[in-house]
């Protein structure tokens, strides 16, 4: 045990999320399986550092509807942690009628697999492992009143007054992020002074609201991240003391990649930089690394066909390739020359000239598709042509 | 291809025919009936049908008259050789023979393959196609009798060799316009758009129906999953709410018990303190009555003392008024007698007056009737005097001496024409008429007159005027006549007395008018008094009866009659005056006595009904000591009890307070609201219960399937559902693009094929357009082929129905010929083009034109075959002629 009281802040594991976007149901399990992985992970980290609690601020589940199995594994991978695990319901679990937390049968696999999980379903303050724990649970999907809201008329000097005290939310923080009016924190009132840590979940990156205050981010990443400072697969580890200022750690755990590539191409030559931007990504990694592709621009007909082969070959190395963007296909002038200086045929040369010249003047998405299928039928009829030939 | 010879041999109703064909035009003459038709129909199908072809049209083709199988032989020229074919039609077993000079011949189905390569026909055709096939075959060509005015072009592409001629077409075009690859390519979109797309939408089972229908389906998955995912929320939101309206039923639970506790405490006092306020009331309530009767019965004895006092003072002035009334109607009787003598009085005098005036009034009347007598006698006298003088007047006199003047002015005419004789000197005696003339004198003479001087001298003057001095002087004498006649008419001598006369009769009429004057006055005041002697009677009457009244000694001594009555006026009014105010003030004593009297009897009454009231009150007063004891001892045990009520109600008060009841609300309506409210929070919490029941069945129903990963499941398969959809739509869109641009190009193409045909037409259909402007018009369409033949004519546009049947046949013609044109490249150069009676409805006149025409095209290198009933026409132009009716 370390000398000062040492919690593990951690939020938004969504066990039991669905990945059903994933066609391959193979790599949608995969995905799954490496929610619950990450929790053992985070049992290391907790071995590790010899926390003290795990503090959970909410969404461990993702909804109210999650497969048996899935609950009994996540349980079971739970009950490994060697430290209480204190956890309270958030948006996805809310602790109200229909939650997760209501259902039978993860009330029993609790007793059974997880016996150092306390969930915390009322808003009043608890001593675990000598710490004073102020938790805000979310009753409903959507409350419309702030959950931290007890805490205004908490009377401080009723609290221990050697124990720190950490305050355990879920939702946004009023100003930041989140939809307006729907689980708001309002944390503004609160006497500072009075509390030494804010551990918050809901959103899914790190982010450090004070010093005091914190969002953990998921241990695992479930979605692309929004730019370079989007770090979604870490633990906090926090020494924290009354009346004095925490001491925060983060501690990686997640596992698979989350990749967002946004480039424009404006022509073949384009696609060596590509590649090596998808390089630098993945390398040689198989399956663990997730893609969301952007491409713009356009690309000739024949490096529109070698790009399709590159991201087909990608899509299998990948756990998933989105792909975004829009890509037009224009004949380079080798690939027009082709069909329009075809003298075996002036009927398909004088149609292509035309769709041409339309194209250049308007990016019409429908006679990009008229050339590029007038290309294909002389393609087929002169393979045709010469394999008879 | 050029036609050389043809054999027929027991054809219909040739034995034998055999005839040769110029290499330019060959006319065939013939009546009808004499086997033209019969000729081409041989050759057409000896060329286009196979020998072993059975059915109709080879039936059609036996002899009835001549023995044997039917069978022609046509030589011909194509492929750059001489060919002769030999057909025989014996039903299935028919022969043909297709020989080449110098070449083995080909037998059956050989020789027909290779025929058709010659004809360029795809095939020589058996029975079966006969009738649909057979027509067509080089209907471009030759024309049979009776369809001459058929439009080619509005028949399928068949009929004019399409193909050929678009592959001739081309073939003289500068540059290619349309090559394989491109009909290639253009039938592979054509198939694919009708793949998918029909011309009612998508093509069911095509990709994009089956897309679209993958996208419905997902659409509609998606959408279930939604409201499985909804509806499970919604339950879970209501358990919730199911749930907290339970815990808040539970709370208010004990606080109803609480209010029930005290409520009922409450009811308790109430009660206690119920008859303790009745008592206390009914207490107040005979107090109250004690002190009321007590006021009562002070204030009657008041009333009562007061009445009294006034009653005496009321008798006694009631007993003065009534000796007052008695002095008073004396006074009044006194005066009224004294009223009654003057009236009295008043009327001696008067008739005493009217007396007096009667008599005045008689003398007068008597007076009148005097004067109107001796007034009536002078009127007699005058009247007699005027009778006595004649009746003439101013006018009379007037006209008398208007006469006298009128005589007067004929005697200064005469005079004034009368010779005048004035003997100034004389020595001798001058005699006038006989009468001696002194110096000095003067006479007049009017007429002739005789003049004596002296002795000797006689002379007799004659004054100028002589006629109209005789007419003067008649009238003269007529004048005087008259004169005279008037005045013994009026009896005088001369005018003068007549005018005296006049003036006398004038004096008298005026007396009698002044004397007419005075009666009439004297008659006019008689009848104002009274009317003659009648009246005079009655007032006569009257006096003696005023005079039978007995008149006192004192009124007729009265000496002033008029002063009297005066007098006796005013006493009289001054009596009655007296009279009027003692009766007033006597009525008005009376008026007194009478209310007097009333208002003591009211008083009376009233007395005795305070005296009633005060016995009564008395006695009640008297009853309830009886019974309640004094008024005092009342008051004190009122007091007790009131205090005894004050801390019963203080208690009541602060009860009422904790409840939170207002002061005199009722406890017992509270109470039943309480129970009210009981009963339906147990109701409710019923109904809450059973609703938990089923909303936590529902939510675990709900539940039990991965709802939110179905829902992303199946929203992903809609985004890609939507994907494909868009994408195989847009493909089918970019094809029908294609197909439509490849259509426009083609259309483009039509012009370029129809053009070199159409100068063709109109170079051939020149002998017969009249204006410059006129010409053809034909369209191309790739998929259709030829269409919509119209001759623009005087600036009008025509449809080939539209025009003459003449028209028809030529612009047919030259149809015909511009395509053999087009297409004769391909057959050596010449094609053979044959019209059977094909300008039977052309003007006689018009037919040199058709056989410039024809012959035009024989010098473009055609062979024209034309076969005619009436041949003469052409005679000039063909290149031979062949008479069938002397074969």
């Amino acid at each position: 045990m370390a000398l000062v009281p040492r919690i593990l802040h951690t939020a938004d594991w969504q066990i039991g999320k669905p990945y059903r976007w994933i066609e391959n149901s193979q790599k949608q399990s995969r995905l799954q399986q490496e929610r619950v992985d990450a929790v053992l992970r985070i049992a290391e980290v907790a071995r590790q550092e010899q926390v003290d609690v795990v503090l959970v601020a909410g969404d461990l589940f993702d909804s109210s509807t999650v497969a048996a199995a899935m609950v009994m594994e996540v349980l079971e991978a739970v009950g490994s942690i060697p430290s209480p695990v204190v956890v309270i319901p958030g948006n996805h679990d809310h602790g109200g009628a229909g939650g997760i937390w209501r259902r039978e049968d993860l009330r029993r696999q609790m007793q059974q697999r997880a016996g150092n999980l306390q969930l915390l379903l009322k808003p009043e303050p608890v001593v675990v492992a000598g710490i004073t724990l102020l938790p805000c649970p979310l009753q409903r999907q959507r409350d419309s009143q702030s959950p931290s809201r007890w805490l205004d008329q908490l009377n401080w000097t009723d609290l221990d007054p050697v124990n720190p005290r950490v305050v355990l939310a879920h939702g946004s923080v009023q100003g930041f992020g989140g939809d307006g009016q729907v689980n708001q924190l309002c944390l503004d009132p609160l006497p500072r002074d009075q509390i030494d840590y804010i551990a918050l979940g809901d959103w899914h990156a790190l982010m450090e609201i004070d010093r005091r205050t914190w969002y953990s981010g998921t241990p695992e990443p479930d979605r692309f991240p929004t730019g370079t400072d989007d770090m979604r697969s870490q633990v906090l580890v926090i020494d924290v003391e009354r009346a004095q200022p925490p001491m925060v750690r983060v501690k990686p755990t997640g596992r698979l990649h989350w990749h967002r590539i946004t480039m424009t191409l404006n022509g073949d030559a384009d696609l060596a930089r590509l590649e090596q931007q998808l390089v630098e990504a993945v390398g040689s990694r198989v399956g663990r690394d997730l893609m969301r592709l952007e491409l713009n621009g356009q690309l000739g007909l024949q490096g529109h066909l070698h790009l399709e082969d590159r991201l087909a070959l990608l899509g299998q190395q990948l756990l998933h390739l989105r792909l975004r963007g829009k890509l037009h296909r224009q004949p380079t002038a080798q690939e027009r020359d082709e069909l329009l200086l075809r003298m075996d045929s002036p009927l398909v040369s004088t149609i292509a000239a035309g769709l041409q010249d339309e194209l250049r003047s308007s990016a019409d998405p429908l006679v990009e598709q008229a050339l590029i299928e007038l290309h294909r039928l002389c393609a087929t009829d002169s393979s045709a042509t010469d394999s008879c030939a | 291809m050029r036609l050389i010879r043809c054999r027929l041999e027991s054809v219909r109703r040739h034995r034998t025919l055999e005839l040769s064909f110029a290499p330019g035009l060959t006319l065939i003459g013939g009546a009808n009936e004499s086997g033209k038709s019969s000729l081409v129909e041989a050759m057409h199908r000896t060329l286009f049908l196979r020998a072993s072809a059975t059915g109709a049209a080879i039936r059609d083709l036996r002899s009835a008259t001549h023995a044997g199988h039917p069978q022609v032989e046509i030589d011909f020229e194509a492929a750059g050789h001489s060919w002769s074919l030999l057909k025989c039609f014996s039903g299935s077993g028919g022969t043909s023979r297709l020989s080449r000079a110098g070449q083995q011949a080909l037998l059956g189905g050989d020789a027909e393959d290779q025929l058709a390569v010659l004809l360029g026909v795809d095939e020589i055709i058996g029975s079966r196609q006969v009738n649909r096939v057979l027509p067509t075959r080089w209907a471009h060509l030759w024309v049979m009798q009776g369809l001459a005015g058929r439009n080619l072009l509005d028949l399928s592409g068949e009929h004019y060799d399409l193909k050929g001629l678009i592959t001739a077409l081309e073939g003289q075009a500068e540059q290619s316009l349309q090559s394989p690859m491109d009909q290639q390519v253009y039938n592979q979109l054509e198939q694919l758009v009708a793949s998918s797309l029909t011309s009612r939408g998508v093509k069911q089972n095509s990709e994009l129906w089956k897309r679209r229908q993958d996208l419905q389906q997902a659409s509609e998955q998606q959408a279930e999953a939604q409201e499985r995912l909804l509806s499970y929320e919604a339950a879970c939101i209501d358990l919730d709410a199911n749930e907290q309206a339970l815990d808040q039923l539970e709370s208010t639970a004990p606080q109803v018990q609480k209010r029930r506790r005290q409520l009922l405490a409450l009811k308790d006092l109430q009660q206690r303190l119920a008859p303790l306020r009745l008592q206390q009331t009914q207490w107040q309530q005979q107090l109250g009555v004690l002190s009321r009767l007590t006021q009562e019965i002070q204030s009657v004895e008041t009333a009562m003392k007061a009445h009294r006092q006034e009653l005496n003072v009321m008798s006694e002035s009631a007993e003065t008024i009534s000796s007052n009334l008695v002095e008073q109607r004396r006074a009044f009787e006194h005066s009224d007698r004294k009223r009654q003598a003057l009236e009295e009085r008043g009327h001696a005098l008067r008739r005493r007056q009217d007396q007096e005036r009667l008599q005045q009034r008689i003398q007068d009347i008597r007076r009148q009737k005097d004067q109107r007598a001796k007034f009536e006698h002078q009127q007699s006298v005058l009247n007699q005097e005027l009778m006595g003088l004649p009746g003439c007047d101013a006018n009379a006199l007037a006209a008398l001496q208007a006469q006298q003047s009128q005589l007067r002015e004929l005697d200064i005419r005469l005079q004034s024409m009368a010779s005048k004789i004035e003997l100034q000197s004389s020595d001798m005696t001058v005699r006038l008429d006989g009468e001696q003339l002194g110096t000095g004198d003067v006479a007049q003479r009017t007429g002739a007159f005789r003049l004596e001087v002296g002795e000797g001298v006689n002379l007799l003057v004659s004054p100028g005027e002589g006629t109209g001095l005789s007419s003067l002087l008649a009238d003269r004498r007529l004048c005087q006549s008259r004169l005279e006649q008037s005045l013994k008419l009026w009896g005088v001598s001369s005018i003068e007395a007549a005018e005296a006369l006049l003036q006398k009769r004038m004096e008298l009429e005026q007396q009698r008018a002044v004397l007419d004057a005075r009666l009439r006055q004297l008659n006019e005041q008689q009848q104002g008094n009274l009317k003659g002697n009648q009246d005079l009677e009655q007032l006569d009457q009257q006096l003696a009866a005023l005079r039978q009244h007995q008149n006192d000694p004192e009124i007729a001594a009265v000496d002033d009659l008029e002063q009297a009555l005066d007098d006796c006026r005013q006493a009289y009014q001054l009596v009655q005056e007296r009279v009027r105010s003692l009766r007033a003030n006597y009525e008005l004593a009376e008026g007194q006595q009478t209310s007097l009297s009333r208002k003591l009897q009211e008083l009376r009454i009233r007395l005795e009904r305070h005296e009633a009231r005060h016995a009564q009150q008395v006695q009640q007063q008297h009853e309830i000591e009886s019974r309640h004891g004094s008024a005092t001892s009342i008051d004190a045990d009122f007091k007790k009890l009131s205090h005894q009520c004050e801390l019963l109600q203080k208690q009541l008060l602060e009860l009422s307070g904790d409840c939170g009841l207002a002061a005199g609300a009722d406890v017992e309506t509270s109470l039943v609201e309480l129970d009210d409210r009981e009963l339906k929070f147990n109701r409710q919490r019923t109904d809450l219960n059973r609703e938990r029941g089923s909303l936590l069945e529902r939510c675990e129903r709900l539940g039990s399937r991965e709802l939110h990963a179905e829902l992303e499941e199946a929203s992903n398969r809609l985004n890609v559902a939507q994907q494909a959809e868009e994408q195989e739509k847009q493909l089918v869109e970019s094809r029908v693009l294609l197909l439509k641009r490849f259509q426009d190009a083609r259309a483009d193409l039509s012009r370029r094929y129809s053009s070199p045909l159409r100068s063709s037409i109109n170079r051939f259909i020149a002998p017969f357009l009249q204006q410059p402007g006129d010409s053809s018009e034909l369209l191309f369409d790739a998929s259709e082929g030829l269409k919509d033949l119209r001759l623009q004519r005087s600036g009008q546009s025509l449809e080939f129905s539209q025009l003459s049947g003449g028209l028809k046949e030529q612009l047919n013609a030259a149809v015909r010929l511009a395509i053999a044109e087009a297409l004769r490249d391909g057959h050596d150069g010449c094609l053979p083009l044959l019209f059977d009676d094909a300008f039977t409805n052309s003007d006689p006149s018009r037919l040199e034109a058709v056989g410039s025409m024809l012959r035009q095209a024989v010098d473009l290198g055609l062979q024209v075959v034309v076969l005619s009933c009436d041949p003469d026409p052409y005679r000039e132009i063909a290149d031979s002629v062949i008479d069938l009716d002397h074969h």
